[in-house]
């Protein structure tokens, strides 16, 4: 375990833990855990042997794009906290699998979107039940200010929830997370032809509700080409 | 799909991801679940094979076995956000000095007109009961089940809604309503409309009967005469021309007032004595309903009661409020600056506290007190950095708006 006897914060730390490491009332002396140095392949191989300071830096590293993944797919709501919680948690519990530690990232992606494809059928199965209210509720302290704004990510979501899980991944990863379909088809873990084939269907779903929805058809007319489409 | 429709799916997308973003930025959890994980590395568990799953599937089915047996619990309340950034709830009320939307957990939404006043009077798992008070609010209502249940009160007249779009006005001042649907079907009750269905594509405009429809629903005598018109006669002339109705109308002004007859209640209530001995919530109710009513003198008599009967109570600093408002309207910014600096005062977390803070500095500016313009704009940035006035406190303290900027940057040119 490497450590630190400075106020010198980890590059990649999100948000909190980095910050109270640079608290000047608590002076010079303060030991922090540097979590680890190496690449990704070095990293995997620290979680292997079970370096203690090796899952806080597979957290530091990735936890802001694994929460962006998850925040495109699922939406930003408070379950996204317990989701990327999940996450994690899964990929601590089968880093031995990994294929390639060198595309780590890739793996923990592939992980992301499993787990999200996971929580919108339960979701699905929650709405179906009526356990809880419809899944999709933003989160009132993070959303946007703007109200118009704030009714266009809610709108989003009533209509993603038209799509099939495996739609709505594929549609999400593509347009708002901007991947290529290449890159769709490594994170969903199949093969181009279904990824177009999935595209396909979530695209005349996604556009036939978002027309049909006056707030929602506002925000996509604000895309230039759109009346064009 | 065309390359058309996929190049503004990729724009759309990207305004979405950027307005997603601004929502992640906003959140401090990051933190909050790398304490948890490393605290707790063993809280994920691999698979224990097909047995567990069969396991766990049997109880399951028995779970829910039992939850068909047993009744079900009501579902949470709905949701949603107030403009000026706090949560709303049975009670919530909003003054529209722009046009606002907002968002429900269910997916239902509102769009409220400048001008309007709406009270959430009741929120609950499969609705809200609405009151607007005045202007015109727009509803697209989602239909989740069967127990979807929203209800529109305008003035006396009461739209049920299961699941549909749709726009309410209502002017209190001349009683003129008007329904609009523009999807699903409602039931309208009303004076003269009571219980009929209104369809897609049909306006309805109505206006409230004037005393005629109060003598009825008092069940007072017959008159023998034709009542004059609205506005033509004083309270006091009123009561003294129809001395036998005068208890039946103190009674139930109340009752009037509740039904949203704001006119009538006016006329029926017995001021003299309210104002002298009345409480809190006669005051107020009377205040309410003489302001609606657009009688602003007869309004601000009834919230400096409540202040100088009641200074202790709860409804004091909503009253300064209001007086806040009547002074606005009548031009006296000054006035109004003070009446709103005590509203803000005397409840800092009251429900009126942030658009009272917000009103105050722009009645300081427009009285051109700068230095308090200035000082109040300090103080609503400090606690409603984001909130509905906060454009107008940047304006007064002659700085750009930096967080609408950042955003408008990020979700049109990421």
């Amino acid at each position: 375990m490497v450590t630190e006897a400075s106020g010198a914060a980890r590059k990649n730390a999100p948000d909190a833990p980095s910050e109270r490491g640079r608290d000047p009332k608590r002076g010079g002396g303060a030991v922090r855990h540097l979590g680890f140095v190496g690449d990704d392949a070095a990293l995997v191989e620290a979680l292997k042997r079970g370096e203690p300071g090796a899952p806080a830096a597979l957290y530091d590293r990735h936890a802001l794009h694994l929460r962006r993944v998850l925040a495109r797919v699922l939406g930003v709501d408070d379950e996204l906290p317990d989701v990327l919680h999940e996450t994690f948690a899964q990929a601590l519990s089968s880093i031995d699998k990994i294929d390639d530690p060198k595309r780590l990232e890739g793996w923990l992606v592939r992980i992301a979107v499993f787990t999200a494809r996971g929580v919108i059928r339960k979701r699905t199965r929650r709405r179906w039940l009526r356990f809880m209210a419809p899944a999709d509720i933003p989160d009132p302290g993070a959303a946007p200010t703007d109200p118009r704004a704030r009714l266009a990510l809610a709108r989003v979501r009533r209509a993603l929830d038209k799509l099939s899980a495996d739609e709505r991944i594929a549609f999400t990863l593509r347009y708002f997370e901007q991947l290529e379909l290449r890159e769709v088809a490594d994170a969903m873990d199949v093969s181009l032809s279904t990824v177009k084939r999935r595209l396909k269907g979530a695209e005349k779903r996604f556009v036939a509700a978002a027309k049909a929805d006056p707030h929602l058809r506002e925000w996509l007319e604000r895309s230039p080409r759109w009346s064009a489409a | 799909m065309s390359d058309g429709t996929e190049g503004s799916l990729e724009r759309f997308g990207e305004t979405i991801a950027g307005l997603q973003d601004e929502a992640l930025d906003a959140r401090q959890d990051l933190g909050a679940v790398r304490s948890r994980l490393l605290r707790r590395p063993e809280a994920s568990r691999p698979s224990r094979g097909w047995l567990a799953f069969a396991g766990v599937g049997l109880a399951a089915v028995a779970a829910l076995v039992v939850f068909a047996l047993l009744p079900s619990e009501p579902p949470e309340p709905l949701a949603f956000t107030l403009p000026d950034g706090s949560a709303g709830g049975a009670g919530s009320f909003v003054s529209a000095d722009a046009p606002e939307a907002i968002a429900f957990t269910d997916g239902s939404a509102l769009e409220l007109a400048a001008g309007s006043d709406l009270r959430f009077a009741q929120v609950d798992g499969d609705g809200a009961r609405l009151d607007l008070q005045r202007g015109r609010v727009r509803l697209d209502v989602v239909h989740r089940d069967e127990s979807t249940r929203w209800a529109v009160r305008a003035g006396p007249f009461v739209v049920d809604v299961v699941g549909t779009r749709f726009a309410v006005g209502w002017d209190p001042e001349t009683g003129a309503f008007e329904l609009h649907m523009e999807e699903g079907r409602v039931e309208l009750e009303g004076p003269g409309f009571d219980g009929r269905a209104v369809v897609a594509g049909e306006t309805v405009q109505l206006s409230v009967p004037d005393e005629p429809s109060a003598v009825a629903d008092l069940e007072l005598p017959p008159a023998g005469e034709e009542p004059q018109a609205a506005g033509t006669e004083s309270v006091a002339d009123a009561d003294e021309a129809r001395p036998s109705r005068r208890r039946a109308a103190t009674l139930d002004w109340r009752r009037l007032a509740r039904e949203g007859r704001h006119r009538e209640a006016v006329r029926a209530a017995d001021w003299d004595r309210i104002l002298a001995t009345g409480g809190p919530a006669d005051l107020i109710a009377l205040g309410d309903a003489a302001r609606f009513a657009g009688q602003s003198e007869k309004a601000a008599a009834a919230y400096r009661a409540i202040r100088l009967r009641h200074p202790e109570d709860a409804r004091a600093p909503q009253s300064a409020f209001f007086l806040g408002r009547l002074a606005l309207a009548r031009g006296d910014h000054a006035g109004a600056a003070v009446f709103f600096d005590a509203a803000a005062t005397e409840a800092p977390a009251g429900p009126f506290a942030a658009v009272a803070e917000g009103r105050r500095l722009e009645a300081y500016a427009a009285a051109g007190d700068t230095a308090q313009a200035r000082r109040a704009a300090r103080a609503y940035l400090e606690r409603w950095p984001e909130g509905a006035h906060a454009t107008a406190a940047h304006r007064v303290l002659g700085e750009a708006p930096l967080g609408q900027r950042a955003r408008t940057e990020r979700a049109h040119g990421r």
